[in-house]
């Protein structure tokens, strides 16, 4: 009899099962891998917070997190709703270094400018959505949330602090109807390291506002809940508001610089109005923290539709009650698990992911 | 009429036609692993006690340790709900101190009637003992039991159909073809039929997992076999002795 095929069945279904189980292999294997894992990659180099990603960072690899939850609808929110964050980070034998860079078209840091009105009067540009939070005259923002002991972080990360309104408005029992739609805590004795970089108030600065979260869940006890800034020995950042509250009290130094909406302790200078209709001024002045709250080191540039920040901190920290406020990189065999949001030009509006990621040392 | 001897166009169509029901059947395998495993992407085998608990357990307990799962705390918190469920669901302390905590901290967030998160589902609000009691009956109840059976019921036999009679009209042996299309047939039924029987015994989770596999198996082994039989000569073993090439 005729062999009408030159290959029998056994070669086609051999061939069917084993193209099966490679491609299967290759997808699961692909998709699995999918990096929820940053590492620490150990350098000898002297890395320069420029926001500029030199060489040195060539050795890193890098894991990229998408961010596309937000905690609510602002009325008047026009930023982005998603992003992908990449990150990378080396470290040495004292500090840990991480670079950070995420897409956002647009470069926000008009935070409250003063303007000057056709009558020759002043004017702090705001504008509040219904929780009162500013979408349109802000900062771009980005925050680093590190486990520090928080139950369930390591599963869900920075949800475990969230509280969000209920039914009748209330968080804890606590009306916040036209406040805030949700508010940070943890559970008592828990706490959580927030590494709170802002475009306005400390990056011109050079630093990062060190804070953290535990469990005050009480208004009366603390106006921003649960978060805190870290024990702080000076520095910090007021509005920048004459004693009439009818304009500015200070302006820059050098006037036109893109990034002159913060007047910093180099550039304050005494008001004195001669700008025209138009012209804008700093909301805010602001010095560099010292103590616990000012012992992240960062710088951030904005290019070309492009946020690259760098940041270094001591692998671990001294700082007067660093032990609740600080996450400690102390045993580098450890998993350290965080989380990142992205706030475009809002106060409290935030680009998030859900779950948590780890940091390992290598 | 057999397929392998349509004109070049048929083929094509018919072609487009089953490598789609193929790829559907792995996307449906792909969302079974996603649902029925820990992990949120990937390939994944099912985990027995989930398909277990999808199918018996309340659809409260069944979302926390499924769909829900990356959203629960740890798992303690599951077994604090299932023991209030299992002492009858009642509105007093225990679920007002111990299950309302949980619920607040995993769940309503999103299950609020006021909730604007990404993932908002104020139309289930978990805010109250009435909102929440009603997902504490074990497996599926009645209305979801009829409104989901009839929805796969109705598209599975839909594409199942053409399918069956794309093999029907295949080269391939009589019993290799009845039993396949049998097969598929019979173990949608079963696969069915034991979400709902799954509600009062648990090992119908089993029937359900053979049964699926079954179903998908046979399904991708008639597509895959039928575009074996329009492309290429196939050997005289597995072929009808009438639609033998001749010699």
């Amino acid at each position: 009899m005729q062999s009408f095929t030159k290959t029998p069945v056994g070669g086609y279904v051999s061939s069917l099962v084993i193209l099966s189980g490679v491609l299967s292999t290759m997808l699961s294997g692909a998709v699995q891998a999918a990096n929820e894992t940053l590492t620490s990659v150990k350098t000898d180099t002297t890395i320069t917070l420029d926001g500029m990603a030199e060489t040195a960072w060539d050795n890193a690899s890098a894991l990229s997190i998408r961010l596309d939850n937000m905690p609510y609808k602002a009325d008047n929110y026009g930023g982005m709703t998603s992003t992908s964050v990449k990150l990378k980070s080396l470290h040495d034998e004292n500090f840990i270094y991480f670079l950070i860079q995420y897409d956002d078209p647009t470069k926000s840091l008009a935070r409250h400018p003063w303007e000057k009105q056709a009558d020759g009067s002043w004017k702090q540009l705001k504008d509040k959505d219904q929780t009162g939070h500013d979408n349109v005259y802000y900062e771009d923002k980005l925050a680093l949330f590190w486990d520090i002991n928080a139950r369930g972080f390591a599963k869900k990360g920075c949800d475990v602090a969230c509280h969000m309104q209920d039914d009748d408005g209330k968080i804890n029992g606590f009306d916040q109807k036209g406040k805030a739609p949700g508010r940070k805590y943890t559970r008592e004795g828990q706490t959580i390291d927030m590494w709170h970089w802002k475009s306005v108030r400390m990056n011109p600065l050079g630093l990062i506002d060190d804070q953290y979260v535990d469990s005050v869940n009480d208004p009366a006890v603390n106006s921003n809940w649960g978060r805190h800034g870290d024990t702080k020995t000076g520095g910090g950042y007021v509005d920048n508001v004459n004693a009439e509250k009818t304009g500015p009290a200070f302006m820059n130094r050098t006037q036109g610089s893109v990034d002159g909406y913060t007047i910093t302790p180099s550039q304050k200078t005494p008001f004195v109005d001669t700008f025209k209709p138009g012209d804008q001024l700093p909301g805010i002045m602001a010095e560099a923290f010292t103590g616990s709250r000012g012992d992240i080191w960062s710088k951030g540039e904005w290019k070309d539709g492009k946020w690259t920040i760098e940041i270094k901190r001591s692998l671990v920290t001294s700082g007067d009650k660093a032990e609740i406020q600080d996450v400690q990189f102390s045993d580098l065999s450890k998993t350290y698990n965080f989380g990142i949001s992205v706030f475009d030009n809002s106060q409290i509006n935030h680009l998030y992911h859900e779950g948590a990621y780890d940091l390992i040392f290598k | 009429m057999r397929i392998n001897t349509f004109n070049f166009s048929a083929k094509l169509g018919l072609s487009g036609f089953l490598i789609t029901v193929i790829l559907g059947a792995l996307s449906a395998v792909t969302l079974i692993g996603l649902l029925y495993s820990q992990h949120d992407r990937g390939f994944n085998i099912p985990e027995m006690d989930r398909v277990q608990s999808h199918y018996n357990d309340s659809q409260l307990i069944s979302a926390m340790k499924g769909t829900m799962y990356q959203y629960v705390t740890e798992d303690g918190d599951i077994d604090i709900i299932a023991k209030w469920i299992a002492d009858g669901a009642k509105d007093d302390d225990f679920f007002k101190d111990e299950v309302m905590y949980i619920i607040g901290e995993d769940c309503q967030k999103c299950h609020s009637r006021n909730s604007q998160m990404s993932n908002a589902m104020p139309s289930m609000p978990f805010s109250s003992y009435e909102d929440i009691v009603q997902y504490t009956e074990g497996g599926y109840s009645w209305t979801k039991m009829a409104k989901t059976a009839h929805i796969h019921l109705f598209g599975i036999s839909v594409f199942l159909v053409i399918v069956s009679l794309i093999m029907a009209h295949s080269s391939y042996r009589s019993w290799i073809k009845t039993l396949l299309i049998s097969a598929a047939w019979i173990s949608l039924w079963l696969d069915i039929g034991s979400w709902w029987l799954a509600k009062f015994y648990s090992g119908f989770a089993y029937v359900i997992s053979v049964a699926g596999g079954v179903e998908i198996g046979a399904i991708c082994a008639m597509s895959g076999l039928c575009l074996l039989n329009l492309w290429f000569r196939l050997p005289a073993v597995v072929l009808e002795p009438s639609d033998h090439p001749p010699q």
